[in-house]
């Protein structure tokens, strides 16, 4: 049965209960509209009813969601080979991910370990001599 | 109806499955009798209320301690949800009524009359 078909049906056993009992109250005299009252008081809410039902449903479907996985579980037992084979593709491709991302993260986004590293600075000389290319030197703080 | 509410016991926890056991082992009922009947039983001190009693019920078929049926109810021409005892369901219901008695036993021992 799906939700809809129980819920359905719990409905149905709750109104027909509540029916019966109207019923009973009228055969003992009562005016078919005090029956009716009198018969939802005894009851109490249908909806609490109704909600207290659906919430052990509820666990039901996390039992049966627990059972999904023990059952994954065991299909994943029996053939080895295969699960091996994809518990490796799923952690290398995890690590090479992982990997690209740290060194990205590092050479590009991380600011350098220094104290304020936006006074760093890179400084160099060029000579042109002639007939031949530019070439740069860098120099080293004491000689700047 | 019955009693004022200051006589009225509240049911202990876990306790109300084995009382709709009981019920049904003397005859298949229908929810709204089985709670009457603990009601009439137990002299009006226990009252079930429905929203305990329904999510009891859907949990002793869960279990396959009942089984359920659509049936008229003798005299009226309306369909009620009947539910049955099942063989595993009478087990069960020994099993409770084991440690219900172990239970009254060691409570019984602790609180002895001053």
């Amino acid at each position: 049965m799906n939700r809809k078909e129980r819920e359905e049906e719990l409905a149905r056993e709750l109104r027909a209960h509540m029916e019966l009992e109207a019923e009973e109250l009228r055969e003992l005299g009562l005016t078919a509209e005090a029956a009716q009252h009198a018969a939802r008081r005894a009851f109490g809410s249908p909806a609490l009813a109704m909600e207290r039902t659906r919430e052990m449903w509820g666990w039901n479907r996390l039992e049966s969601f627990l059972r999904n996985l023990r059952f994954a579980g065991r299909r994943a037992r029996k053939s080895p080979a295969f699960t091996a084979t994809v518990a490796l593709v799923i952690a290398l491709a995890v690590g090479v991910t992982t990997a690209i991302f740290a060194l990205i993260d590092v050479a590009f986004f991380k600011p350098l370990p220094y104290p304020e590293p936006e006074r760093l600075a890179y400084v160099s000389m060029s000579f042109e001599a002639a007939g031949r290319a530019a070439s740069d030197r860098v120099l080293t703080g004491a000689q700047w | 109806m019955g009693k004022p509410d200051n006589e009225r016991v509240e049911l202990l926890q876990g306790t109300l499955d084995m009382l709709v056991l009981q019920t049904l082992l003397l005859a298949p009922c229908h929810g709204l009798a089985i709670a009457k009947n603990i009601q009439r039983t137990s002299d009006e001190a226990l009252l079930v209320e429905h929203g305990s009693l329904y999510p009891a019920l859907h949990r002793l078929e869960r279990q396959g301690w009942v089984t359920t049926k659509w049936d008229k109810a003798p005299g009226k021409n309306r369909e009620v949800k009947y539910y049955l005892l099942t063989p595993s369901g009478k087990k069960q219901l020994v099993a409770q009524q084991n440690r219900w008695a172990q239970l009254v036993a060691a409570i019984g021992k602790v609180m002895r009359p001053v």
